[in-house]
């Protein structure tokens, strides 16, 4: 453990330029202690060696005339974890409700200490809360909050500096996490603890695992006279009993004892009529070895590790800091998660990138070079094949016109054709038919209605109605008759 | 709410900004890489029928080369065909040849070419499947003929179209 005192600052601030910020940018942790009229900033040291890294006094601290004096740059550019206040700035109070639900309990709670603390407004925005078991039925609503206005004036100025704390306790809150894991029965009845420093004793009181109150008493200079100490002792805490069977409607049923004057032990007991467990101070990480014993007065009880600005034991939080407290983890995660996502979707985009191969693309316009573009080619292809079929679908007018010729029978004579071979293909004919009667008629105009049906296979055959008949005005002096004929052959 | 706090949220937000336009990124390029990768097989399908199918394709095309006449100009190209057309319809056994040309629209390289004739049937069977195999530039889209009396040649009239193919500067037919 590195040692720094108040008077070795610069060796402090060397050590602070060596924490480095966390992964996602935090600040280092210190924790601050507020005793004897001074507040220390304390590195905790769970990973990096403690040290005090500065001492500064309360009165100067809050004096708006001045500024930060004594404030270290290296202390106001860390997070403050945890700021431990006397317990008198605390009040408390017990109440039975019976919802669990967070917005009832908090609304409930902030009506309540309008009503009764209306001289501290600000007491809405700084509460702490915790239920506990009264009997196997009831439960009860634990509420604690700063009660003294100099603590108002401590949160606002370090909110000021940049040293808001995300946590405030004080002692007797760490004693009750404390005796709670070291005694199964301390949740049940009274419990007091004695903690005898030379020149002072600091009693707790604690009723069903709860902080009551507690009380300090200044020992009178009895120049080593256990006796008489004994008996200012055995008066203080008799009165403190009796307060507190007043307060709690009942009696304390277990007392423990801290104190390395273990030649009181017998004649406290004797005494008090009761047996005390005798507590033994936290050797590990101790705070003697950062603060002497003066400076340290309440606190001399506990170690760092029971300080640990990751909570475990009962605190408040200014409640717009706890919103960004319980909001913290969820970013955290979400950086992490996003990051992590993040990455993982590069790595696919570096895959994608890399998947095809470099000569993917360069071996198909290789390709296409090689034959041409076949896209091109087949689009030509397809046009040409297109007009190649149309024209070789198109009529051939030299086998119309031999068709029709060879169509014509002996005793018929063409006389004129038109033909059509584009918008409706078909062949317009004029013919003239001699004959000496309708039946001779009608046999050679048949024949040539049936072979050009034969030849051109219309898609409707010709009938012979759909010849127009008329006698041909040409062969008037001719002494045949002769008959012109006239039709439409579709194709 | 703090700087630190604020500048958590921002940074929570970019690096989600950055997940979500990373992932959209690597959809539309997984896209683009499939729709490469589509391309190529029909080009590589298109490829391998090209050269499998190489001479039917040349021999399409070369047929369908044929039904343009290539010209250095329509005024040329008509006064070839004229010319070819007077040389086949003698060649057929016609004498009193008129040919007419009518150009009604260069855009579209076709012209419409009127002939006529007089003679005999078979003449004109003749004629017109040699303008079918020697000139498949040409199409007939119309044709009259009137037998007369058997004191009169038969009189045909011919209207054909012609399709012509302006040549490129340099190229030769």
């Amino acid at each position: 453990m590195v040692l720094f005192s108040t008077g070795r600052f610069s060796e402090a601030i060397t050590e602070a330029k060596y924490r480095k910020p966390d992964m996602l940018g935090g600040k280092s942790t210190l924790i601050t202690l507020l005793e004897s009229e001074s507040l220390y900033f304390i590195l905790p040291g769970a990973k990096i060696p403690a040290g005090l890294l500065n001492k500064i006094n309360l009165d100067g601290f809050l004096d708006p005339n001045l500024d930060t004096s004594g404030l270290l740059p290296e202390t106001r550019r860390m997070e403050n974890g945890l700021l431990v206040i006397p317990d008198y700035w605390l009040g408390n109070s017990s109440v039975a409700f019976q919802s669990r639900k967070k917005p009832l309990v908090e609304s409930f709670i902030e009506r309540k200490l309008r009503a009764e603390h209306s001289d501290f407004r600000e007491a809405e925005e700084y509460y702490g809360y915790k239920f506990y078991k009264e009997s196997e039925r009831s439960h009860k609503l634990y509420v604690f909050f700063p009660q003294d206005p100099l603590a108002y004036s401590l949160f606002h100025k370090l909110s000021a500096v940049g040293l808001a704390p995300l946590r405030i306790t004080s002692p007797a809150y760490l004693w009750q996490e404390k005796l709670s894991d070291l005694y199964e029965d301390f949740p049940q009845g009274g419990k007091c603890l004695i903690h005898l420093e030379t020149s002072a004793c600091h009693l707790y009181l604690f009723y069903l695992g709860q902080f009551l109150f507690s009380r300090k008493i200044i020992l009178s200079r009895t120049d080593g006279d256990v006796l008489e100490t004994v008996n200012q002792l055995n008066y203080e805490i008799n009165q403190s009993f009796y307060l507190f069977s007043q307060k709690s409607k009942t009696g304390v049923d277990g007392l423990y004892l801290l104190s390395e004057q273990i030649e009181l032990l017998t004649p406290l007991q004797e005494s008090l009529g009761r047996d005390l467990t005798p507590l033994e101070k936290s050797e590990t990480r101790d705070l003697s070895n950062l603060l002497n014993q003066e400076e340290l007065g309440t606190l001399s009880g506990f170690s760092l590790g029971n300080m640990s600005p990751k909570g475990g034991y009962l605190s408040l939080t200014h409640k717009p800091l706890k919103n960004e407290l319980e909001w913290k983890p969820v970013q955290h995660s979400g950086i992490a998660v996003g990051i992590f996502l993040l990455l993982l979707l590069l790595g696919e985009l570096f895959f994608i990138k890399i998947y095809p191969g470099p000569d993917f693309f360069d071996a198909s316009a290789g390709k296409l070079r090689a034959i041409g573009n076949p896209k091109q080619v087949l689009q030509e292809y397809a046009e040409a094949l297109d007009a190649v079929t149309e024209n070789r679908l198109r009529p051939s007018p030299a086998k119309w016109t031999f068709d029709l010729a060879a169509s014509v029978p002996d005793e018929v004579v063409l006389k004129k054709a038109t033909f059509e071979t584009e918008s409706e293909p078909g062949i317009m004919v004029e013919a003239v038919i001699p004959a000496p009667g309708p039946k001779h008629f009608k046999k050679y105009l048949s024949e040539f209605v049936q072979n050009l049906n034969q030849r051109f296979k219309p898609p409707e055959p010709l009938m012979e109605k759909d010849v127009a008949i008329s006698p041909d005005e040409a062969s008037s002096e001719i002494t045949e008759k002769q008959y012109r004929v006239k039709f439409r052959i579709s194709l | 709410m703090s700087d630190r706090v604020k500048k958590k949220w921002l940074a929570v937000g970019l690096i989600w900004l950055g997940v979500v336009l990373t992932t959209f990124y690597n959809f539309a390029e997984v896209d683009r890489i499939n729709a490469l990768r589509l391309q190529k097989e029909i080009l590589g399908m298109d490829a391998r029928f090209v050269t499998a199918n190489k001479d039917p394709i040349e021999a399409v095309t070369r047929e369908k080369a044929l039904l343009t006449h290539s010209v250095d100009s329509p005024g040329m190209g008509l006064m070839t065909l004229e010319n070819k057309i007077d040389l086949i319809s003698k060649d057929c056994g016609f004498s009193n040849v008129v040919v007419e040309d009518k150009i009604e629209d260069t855009e579209s390289q076709d012209a419409e070419i009127s002939l006529y004739l007089s003679g005999s049937l078979t003449d004109l069977v003749r004629l017109l499947m040699k303008l079918q195999s020697e000139m498949p530039y040409t199409s007939l889209k119309h044709m009259e003929f009137d037998m007369g009396t058997s004191a009169t040649t038969p009189q045909f009239q011919l209207i054909m179209k012609y399709r012509y193919a302006l040549t490129e500067p340099g190229t030769e037919e």
